[in-house]
């Protein structure tokens, strides 16, 4: 039928208004001199100028401690700023530098970036919510972030409000489907607004399934549509860095005088592979950042392990303290905070993955035979063919959970490295390789189903094995060898070229593992103990060459710590890394000289002091006064986290010590047995709520006899400390330890308060038998704030005599925690070094 | 190129005016060719050698069978070797070598085979199937071997099929390529409206759930419920995500003047597995009919030799959406399902299929199976499916019981629109068509497509899922 006048204006005008009407609502003009809230925040937290900024997302809320911060490079702590924003990248942080920063006149002199470097290449909004965030930032003149960012010919300012109020739009449907939703499901009936209730259910449950990412949002205060706006934020970097807002931020700080540092954050070792750049553009971006005068450091090097972090990219408190210290001693010795200019930094390694290939006869390993264990669910099997290899052999010499080994039920591999509960009281379907064998449990609830199923072990094919805490373990297994094929040549920096191996052998007997580059001759990796090395100087490849690892059946399991190939000044890591090794002594086996003298009785509570009857539903306390006593005020003690806790005196009520020490005064009347040391003074109920002082008992203070807390150690006034160091303690350093640094706080006594420090110093001896490495003395009144450090003449041997050190401090000095005391090898490379014994043969790829 | 990319609308308008500001045939062809060429060789260029390989292939076996008859046989094995060759080598090549090297390690023999990590070029499961059903029909006397090169060329490689089909015939394709078109705006107007809603239901309703699916099964431990919610949300993805780009792709064939196979039909309101299947990727499935089910024997000889042939082109089914079990394992699952349907059909009392309602229970026991088969087919790994099976039901954490009314919410959301457009599709537009409201009708939801489309946009669009096969 053919349509009509009225048909046809409706042709025209339905889909123009459909189209129309939502454009113009969503582009109307923004009323006038309004700010989005977050960017007015950020101008009144900037409105009186601080002396340093810190931008980037989330991290730097989580990562860093900004008390640390302000005390090292500010002169007040409100004068660091912390100016970020979660969920956003580069083009964010330099709009909220040149708008909220400068453009209302602020004058930082420090600015910090801190975040993974993806983010910080990042040119283009992740999503939406970012992009919205970014528009809420910006202010009317951004020729840079319309060019880079926004791309040109977006539309304008009209445009952008389009787009911004689409996604709003789009985020409140989606947020009102999930919140109304969850709210008619699972919220409570009696409540009125049930949208409301579903939000708060659903925020923190989405969260706590999806992860931290799962509450990305439009504004930062409300969860919109938490997984799909997950799935947006992917930083998008470019591939150039021209493209990329780097230097425009180098630019800006430059021409408003500011020193400005580029921070890149560790992420969870086995999440390092989401954050990744490509090298060049790393290795492109840090020439510019150091010929622009600014800084770089790369905070991955610090290694955090998984117990540093809450999440996959975030810190937790431990991390924080452990990367704020890092970042502090970095800044400072790289000249923050000074006049000069700041010391460049290393230029990143850019290196080509091999192939690689494994060839050669593996150990035959024999038939899994299970017999049953005595416990509930737990099976046991020999393989003392691998006994070398077992998890605790490998724990014992600081080499982390690497084995290879898999017991494969039908098949299918069981979880390795158990813990008791998932083989001895219930059925996991895991395994735990002891040195006499392997503890196992099936799958499924039933325990005697193992005989009906099949076990067989076999070796991991990975290539390198991923352990569980996101490692690396390169093994070259008995009888084979591991072919490194490199597609291309070394097009690094000129000087004498070479390849070096290291790697830790394990059982074996006579045969010895050997490297070889391309067809060229066999070299022996030689060693003392466990270590095994060799360094290759050959002419550098210019075309694809291989590198080749073998290990005869009789040589041992050969696991690989580094394998590098370059000139000392350029070289490139294909295994391990440049930093050097350290490992930590502190937990050694210590013994002390003496036990510590008694404290004696503590009498009658003092007067005047809190204690006295319980209130309702509290255990009576009472406080005794230490003063006199030379105790550590603990105050100093309370205030840092990895230290909180760490007081040395505990009280003892008829000759049996009270259970529990707590760190605040008012925790002490919430149970019966607990007890504070607050400064001087010592807070105690009894063991069954009762007043001491009031309950016919008698109390005393006595100083913790084992000296421990939390992997740390306390040197009383007058101890004298012995560590011994065993060969399996050492094991982990890549090569002979030369470095010894030693850290940890003199807590000051009550009596010493107003006082100057002290000037007592301790002293360290590190010997070897009788051969002495180093015999000297540390002043104590600064040792939290620069902790010694010494090289050592000459290299402490691993093995087969432990390593003594011998720690102590006079009667006159401060109780001293010490946090530290570790060994060191600076990880030196030996490439293309001049050939030296039956290592270095002559080899051309 | 992507059907949802900004670069394909304007590819398209300026391939749209090109071809109908002379409307001659063998300017048009060619022009298509070409035109297809840049659409199929935009990422990767040797994308175009492989496609050309096996068009050639079977342009030659088809002349080849002609000019030999009594070898066509011959021929025609030549020629589906080269096409299985390509499709072999590209696809399942290294799912065959890891699946070699596990089961020689598995018998104690020394071996280092190991994948070679082979890039598989889009839609080449399409066109190599398109290809070999030309020499098939050929061999079969179906249709006459072609001599215009031209004309073959763009009926295997036309752009809007090309990629994820739908699954064409020579016989359909061809005589289209070898016929004039005429220009005429019922055609263009219906292709825009085709077109436009497939983007809509890709863009607003598969991006929407596609995160959650993703999240969903990427979760260590997911419980009973929320994978079975995911699960809910990929079958309303993956339809809207492969019906919308075979509504993009007839769309734009139709404003050029082609036609393409209808390639969905409700197939959640299947009563039964045959059903579903006469519903779901309709141009496929007849494929596997005519060329692998028939041949194999189909519903002649025993008893069990039909259902034997049923499992079988099932299988095949199945790993020709991937090289992974998990898809073998799908396609077994619903041969299984339609040997099954066939055993119990018989033995349902008459009464109880035409009982009031007896439909409905059909189509929702029919969608529960349905439901099990995506959630093998999304699983990918076979262990985790052991896995998920051997778990128990009925634990159900709190923030897990959250995520499953989110994403039965979200679902339902983006389920609707789907379901209206049905509904009015079929209740609502046959009455409105003869009306002279249909055009204002028409433009009016082509803009609120459009407008669909603006809100719901991300910065890229997820690829089609069935790009991967």
């Amino acid at each position: 039928m053919r349509p009509g006048l009225a048909a046809i204006v409706l042709t025209v005008l339905l889909p123009v208004a459909t189209l129309a009407a939502p454009l113009a609502w969503w582009g109307r003009a923004d009323p006038p001199a309004t700010l989005a809230p977050v960017a007015a925040g950020m101008e009144k937290a900037v409105a009186d100028n601080p002396e340093v900024v810190v931008l980037g997302a989330s991290k730097v809320g989580t990562d860093l401690d900004h008390a640390a911060l302000a005390k090292a490079f500010a002169s007040a702590p409100n004068q660091i700023e912390p100016l970020n924003l979660s969920g956003t990248t580069a083009p964010v942080w330099y709009a909220i530098l040149k708008n909220r920063v400068y453009g209302t006149g602020q004058k930082p002199k420090l600015i910090l970036v801190y975040s993974t470097f993806d983010w910080v290449l990042s040119a283009v909004p992740s999503g939406e919510a970012e992009r919205a965030v970014l528009l809420s930032q910006m202010g009317s003149e951004e020729p840079v972030l319309r060019h880079k960012t926004l791309g040109e010919g977006t539309g304008g300012a009209d445009w952008d409000r389009v787009r911004r109020r689409r996604t709003e739009a789009h985020t409140a449907l989606m947020g009102f489907v999930r919140d109304a939703a969850v709210g008619l499901a699972l919220a409570p009936s009696e409540g009125d607004d049930r949208v409301a209730a579903g939000a708060a259910l659903a925020a923190p449950a989405l969260e706590a399934l999806f992860g931290m990412q799962a509450n990305l949002d439009l504004s930062h205060s409300k969860s919109a549509i938490p997984i799909a706006e997950a799935a947006r934020v992917e930083a998008t970097v470019s591939n150039r860095l021209e493209d990329t807002l780097l230097p425009d931020l180098l630019a800006m700080a430059k021409d408003n005088g500011a020193q400005l540092v580029f921070i890149h954050a560790p992420v969870r070792l086995s999440s390092e592979s989401q954050y990744l750049v490509e090298p060049h553009l790393l290795r492109d971006a840090v020439q510019a950042i150091n010929a622009a005068g600014a800084g770089y450091m790369d905070l991955r090097e610090l290694r955090l392990g998984d117990a540093a972090f809450g999440d996959a990219a975030h810190l937790n408190r431990v991390g924080r303290e452990a990367l704020t210290a890092a970042l502090v001693a970095r800044l400072q010795a790289m000249g923050v905070g000074g006049s000069g200019p700041l010391a460049p930094a290393p230029l990143p390694v850019v290196t080509t993955p091999p192939k690689v290939t494994r060839t050669g006869s593996p150990p035959v390993l024999p038939a899994a035979t299970p017999r049953r264990g005595p416990r509930a669910c737990g099976w046991e099997a020999n393989i003392p063919e691998l006994r070398p290899i077992n998890d605790f052999a490998l724990q014992s010499a600081g080499l982390g959970m690497v084995s290879p080994l898999l017991l494969l039920e039908d098949g299918v591999a069981l979880k390795p490295h158990a813990t008791r509960d998932e083989f001895d009281d219930a059925c996991k379907g895991a395994f735990l390789h002891q040195e006499r064998g392997v503890k196992f449990s099936p799958t499924g609830a039933d325990a005697d189903a193992v005989s009906t199923h099949t076990y067989t072990f076999g070796l991991s094919e990975e290539t390198p094995l991923r352990t569980a805490q996101g490692g690396e373990a390169w093994w070259v297994y008995p009888g084979t060898t591991l072919t490194m094929d490199f597609p291309e040549g070394y097009t690094g920096g000129a000087g004498a070229y070479g390849v070096q191996v290291d790697a830790v052998v394990l059982g074996g007997a006579a045969g010895v593992p050997t490297v070889r580059i391309g067809a060229g001759a066999e070299a022996p990796l030689i060693g003392v103990g466990l270590h095994r090395s060799a360094s290759l100087a050959a002419t550098a490849p210019t075309g694809p060459w291989s590198l080749s690892i073998s290990t005869p059946a009789d040589g041992g399991w050969l696991l690989l710590r580094r394998v590098a190939h370059g000139t000392a000044a350029d070289p490139r890591f294909v295994v391990g890394g440049p930093g050097g090794s350290q490992v930590g002594v502190i937990t050694a086996d210590a013994a002390y000289a003496a036990d510590p003298a008694p404290l004696g009785p503590l009498g009658a509570p003092t007067p005047g002091l809190p204690g006295g009857a319980a209130p309702a539903g509290a255990n009576a306390v009472a406080t005794y006064d230490l003063g006199g006593r030379g105790l550590p005020d603990t105050r100093a003690l309370w205030q840092a986290a990895s230290v909180s806790g760490c007081a040395p005196v505990r009280v003892v009520e008829n000759g049996a010590a009270l259970p529990t020490l707590v760190v605040r005064a008012e925790e002490v009347g919430k149970a019966p047995g607990r007890f504070t040391q607050v400064g001087t003074q010592l807070i105690v109920t009894g063991s069954d709520g009762t007043a001491p002082g009031a309950n016919g008992r008698t109390y005393a203070a006595v100083l913790e006899p084992t000296r421990k807390c939390r992997g740390l150690r306390w040197l009383y006034p007058g101890d004298v400390a012995t560590f011994t160091v065993k060969p399996a303690v050492l094991a982990p350093l890549l090569a002979d330890a030369t470095r010894v640094e030693i850290g940890g706080v003199a807590v000051p006594t009550a009596l010493a308060e107003g006082t100057p420090a002290t000037t007592a110093e301790g002293t360290l001896r590190i010997r070897v038998g009788d051969d002495v490495y180093l015999d000297t003395t540390f002043p104590l009144a600064n040792l939290a704030t620069t902790p010694p450090a010494w090289t050592l003449d000459r290299p402490l041997p691993r093995g087969p005599e432990p390593v003594i050190l011998e720690l102590s401090i006079p009667p006159d000095a401060p109780y001293t925690l010490f946090t530290s005391l570790a060994v060191s090898e600076p990880g030196a490379l030996a490439l293309g070094a001049a050939p030296e014994g039956p290592a270095a043969a002559d080899a051309t790829p | 190129m992507n059907f949802v990319q900004t670069e394909f609308l304007w590819f398209f308008a300026v391939v749209f005016t090109l071809y109908w500001a002379w409307p001659n045939r063998k300017w048009q062809n060619g022009m298509l060719t070409v035109a297809s060429a840049v659409f199929y060789g935009w990422v990767h260029v040797w994308f175009l050698g492989l496609l050309y390989l096996s068009a050639v292939i079977d342009y030659v076996g088809g002349l080849g069978m002609r000019r030999y008859p009594t070898h066509k046989k011959l021929v025609l094995g030549v020629t589906l070797g080269g096409n299985l060759l390509l499709l072999g080598y590209f696809k399942y090549f290294d799912f065959f070598v890891e699946n070699a090297a596990t089961v020689l390690s598995a018998v104690g023999v020394e071996n280092s085979l190991v994948p070679l990590g082979i890039f598989l070029p889009a839609g080449i499961s399409f066109y190599t199937f398109q290809s070999m059903a030309y020499s098939i029909d050929v061999y079969r006397g179906e249709l006459e071997p072609r001599k215009n090169l031209l004309d073959y060329l763009l009926a295997v490689s036309l752009f809007c099929h090309l990629v994820a089909g739908p699954v064409q015939r020579a016989s359909n394709l061809l005589i289209q390529a070898e016929t004039p078109r005429t220009f005429r705006w019922d055609m263009i107007r219906s292709g825009l409206g085709l077109a436009l809603w497939g983007a809509a239901t890709k863009i607003v309703v598969a991006d929407t759930l596609s995160p959650y699916v993703d999240k969903i099964y990427a979760l260590p431990n997911p419980s009973t419920p929320l994978l079975a919610a995911g699960t809910l949300a990929f079958a309303i993805q993956i339809l809207a995500d492969f019906a919308g780009y075979s509504n993009i792709a007839r769309g734009t064939a139709r404003m050029l003047g082609f036609e393409l196979m209808v390639n969905f039909n409700a197939p959640y309101l299947a009563t039964n597995p045959s059903d579903f299947w006469r519903r779901w990727h309709i141009s496929f499935s007849s494929w596997i009919r005519d060329y692998v089910y028939i041949p194999l024997g189909g519903s002649r000889g025993s008893y069990a030799r039909v259902q034997a042939n049923t499992v079988g082109a099932m299988v095949v089914s199945g790993l020709w959406h991937g090289a992974s079990w998990n898809f073998a394992l799908w396609g077994l699952y619903h041969g299984l399902l339609l040997v099954g349907y066939r055993v119990v059909t018989p033995r349902i009392p008459a009464s109880l299929t035409s009982m009031p309602g007896a439909r409905a229970i059909a189509t929702s026991i029919m969608f529960g199976f349905t439901l099990f088969g995506w959630f093998l087919f999304r699983a990918l790994e076979l262990h985790r499916i052991a896995v998920v099976l051997a778990q128990d039901p009925l634990a159900f954490p709190a923030d897990q019981q959250v995520a499953t009314v989110v994403v039965l919410a979200v679902t339902a959301a983006c389920a609707a629109p789907m379901i209206l457009a049905y509904l009015a599709q079929k209740h609502l537009l046959p009455r409105l068509a003869n009306t002279q409201w249909w055009l204002p009708a028409q433009t009016t939801g082509w803009a609120l497509c459009a407008l669909a489309m603006f809100t719901f946009v991300r910065m890229s669009a997820a690829d089609f899922i069935y790009f991967a096969f």
